[in-house]
């Protein structure tokens, strides 16, 4: 616990008046300060989008990269410094669209980190294309007739995919989101927060009521350890369950799997050459 | 093989360094060949990292240790290479997160010295743009890898190659063994070491090697120092040169007579 603020205020907040992203960064600042983060050993990670602008706006050291491209770089700070802890927050375009090949891969390998998508079901940077989580039917300037294609269901297809953490949280309940996306930060290997907000100004269907209206709380006796349960809940489309669908941690971390860090667990860059070592190696093809 | 291996080391160094990505030619050629090398020797300094630790007022986009007023005046418009205003060699020191008390902070879109987004098209973009280009293609330049000659000093035709093409135009050119013809291979190919510039227009004749249809090894030759290269050896089946080949291809261009 610390109650120092994890606020930035050296830069002009670059997002609409009614923003969905402001209630987020409060409950960021609540969550950081509740886990204690040590400023100095963690890293954001972002891509493109309103929702990657969030580490500007927050007193952390951070990444924001290429469109999509948010899971590969996190992945390759973690694995150069395990001793960062690396959030990623990007939106539903960024992580399921663009980098929806990474995102499968990533849950693959288990990477210990944390990833905060911004489910606003729009891309909202590019003022209102339809994006892979909009709704059938969703009018858009570029989907004049309506959005013909099924949504992607993001936590069944990383409970699928054996993911350790799963959840889904509303940025309109800041208790619940909080406690949510500290339980993700502490889960060690990936874990997946789907976080809806609203985008007041490009997404006039999806608003605060329809959220409400199309989602429900977990029981509170609900069990996260069935992975087939979670994927029943998972598949639910209207309401949708929020809360932690499932969690279970492997006893290793995927950077502890490799053979970098077996014998050596100091980050890369404080590494030297052995050169007896790699002498040994080249003379066994002599 | 001896050169993959040290130039390997080399690239990573300078992708280190020059904070810039570098890109090794490597092809299936290459590395489906197996070769007889003898052994060399792994030794020397540790590799540097080129990582500084970071002080709390960490700027990852530093563009000059004294804070000057950005104004652009018309000399540094005709040589943004010269601007006074940001880091004399382009480079902005590299800090990491964990090492040091700053904040690390990166960022794609244009950014300030902190590593904010900016829309500052007037005090800030300009110098940004003038350290990452126009200085830092000065220090890429100047640490070049030179080419490598094979063959006679005085040539009068100069067979230029890259890559993997390396072992089979030496053989070629040393069983041609003519004193007017010699091999010039390039090690690095962007930005080019300004010797490449010297060693072709040193030649009566120039001739290209290159595994492609379009010969663009030319045109890149060309476009850099403004020599036209002369002929092109080109083959695209997908299959690499044979020797002799290369040697018939060689000794057509040169005009040298079999017996």
């Amino acid at each position: 616990m610390s109650n120092i603020s994890y606020l930035n205020n050296n830069t002009e907040i670059a997002w609409c008046p009614g923003c969905g992203n402001f209630a987020i960064r409060k409950t960021m600042d609540k969550v950081y300060q509740e886990l204690g983060i040590d400023k100095k050993k963690f890293v954001m990670v972002s891509g493109i989008g309103q929702a990657p602008k969030s580490p500007h706006y927050l007193d952390v050291s951070f990444f924001n990269g290429l469109h999509g491209r948010s899971l590969p770089t996190a992945t390759g700070i973690k694995l150069a410094n395990p001793e960062l802890t690396v959030v990623v927050e990007s939106g539903d375009g960024n992580v399921y669209g663009e980098g929806g090949n990474h995102f499968l891969h990533a849950l693959r390998r288990d990477i210990d980190v944390t990833v905060i998508v911004h489910n606003n079901m729009v891309y909202g940077l590019t003022k209102g294309q339809a994006s892979p989580t909009s709704r059938k039917g969703f009018q858009t300037p570029v989907q004049t007739t309506g959005v013909l294609l099924e949504p992607f269901n993001p936590l069944a297809t990383a409970l699928g995919l054996k993911g350790g953490f799963v959840a889904r949280a509303n940025a309109a309940d800041a208790e619940q989101t909080k406690e949510i996306i500290k339980a993700a930060i502490q889960h060690k290997g990936f874990s997946l927060v789907d976080l809806f907000q609203v985008c007041v100004s490009f997404n006039k269907t999806n608003d605060y009521k329809w959220f409400k209206d199309h989602t429900y709380y977990l029981e509170d006796d609900y069990k996260p350890d069935d992975r087939m349960q979670a994927l029943q809940r998972a598949m639910e489309e209207d309401p949708m369950p929020l809360g932690i669908f499932f969690r279970q941690e492997n006893d290793k971390s995927f950077h502890e799997k490799l053979p970098a860090y077996s014998k050596d667990n100091s980050p890369l860059y404080r590494r030297k050459v052995n050169f007896e070592e790699l002498n040994k190696i080249m003379d066994e093809f002599v | 093989t001896t050169e993959a291996f040290e130039l390997t080391r080399q690239a990573f160094d300078i992708a280190d360094r020059y904070q810039v990505p570098v890109f090794i030619l490597t092809d299936q050629y290459l590395l489906d060949s197996f070769f007889d090398t003898p052994r060399f020797k792994i030794e020397g300094e540790q590799p540097v990292n080129h990582i500084v630790k970071t002080d709390a007022d960490y700027r990852r986009y530093r563009l000059s240790d004294t804070k000057t007023e950005i104004d652009t005046t018309a000399e540094t418009e005709l040589h943004p290479e010269n601007d006074p205003h940001s880091e004399t060699d382009g480079l902005s020191p590299r800090g990491i997160p964990g090492y040091g008390e700053g904040r690390v902070r990166v960022d794609s879109d244009e950014h300030t010295e902190e590593g904010y987004i900016t829309e500052d098209v007037v005090g800030v973009r300009p110098p940004m743009v003038r350290k990452r280009l126009y200085k830092k293609h000065r220090l890429l330049q100047a640490a070049a890898l030179p080419p490598e000659l094979i063959g006679p000093a005085k040539y009068s035709t100069l067979v230029v190659c890259w890559g993997s093409n390396r072992n089979v135009a030496v053989e070629a050119v040393r069983k041609i063994g003519s004193d007017e013809i010699a091999l010039l291979h390039l090690t690095q190919l962007y930005p080019l070491h300004p010797s490449v510039a010297e060693y072709l227009y040193r030649a009566a004749r120039t001739c290209l090697v290159e595994n492609n249809a379009g010969g663009q090894g030319a045109d890149l030759l060309h476009h850099e120092t403004g020599r036209k290269i002369d002929e092109k050896i080109l083959k695209y089946s997908g299959i690499p040169f044979s020797v002799e080949e290369l040697q018939e291809k060689i000794e057509k261009i040169a005009g040298v007579h079999n017996e």
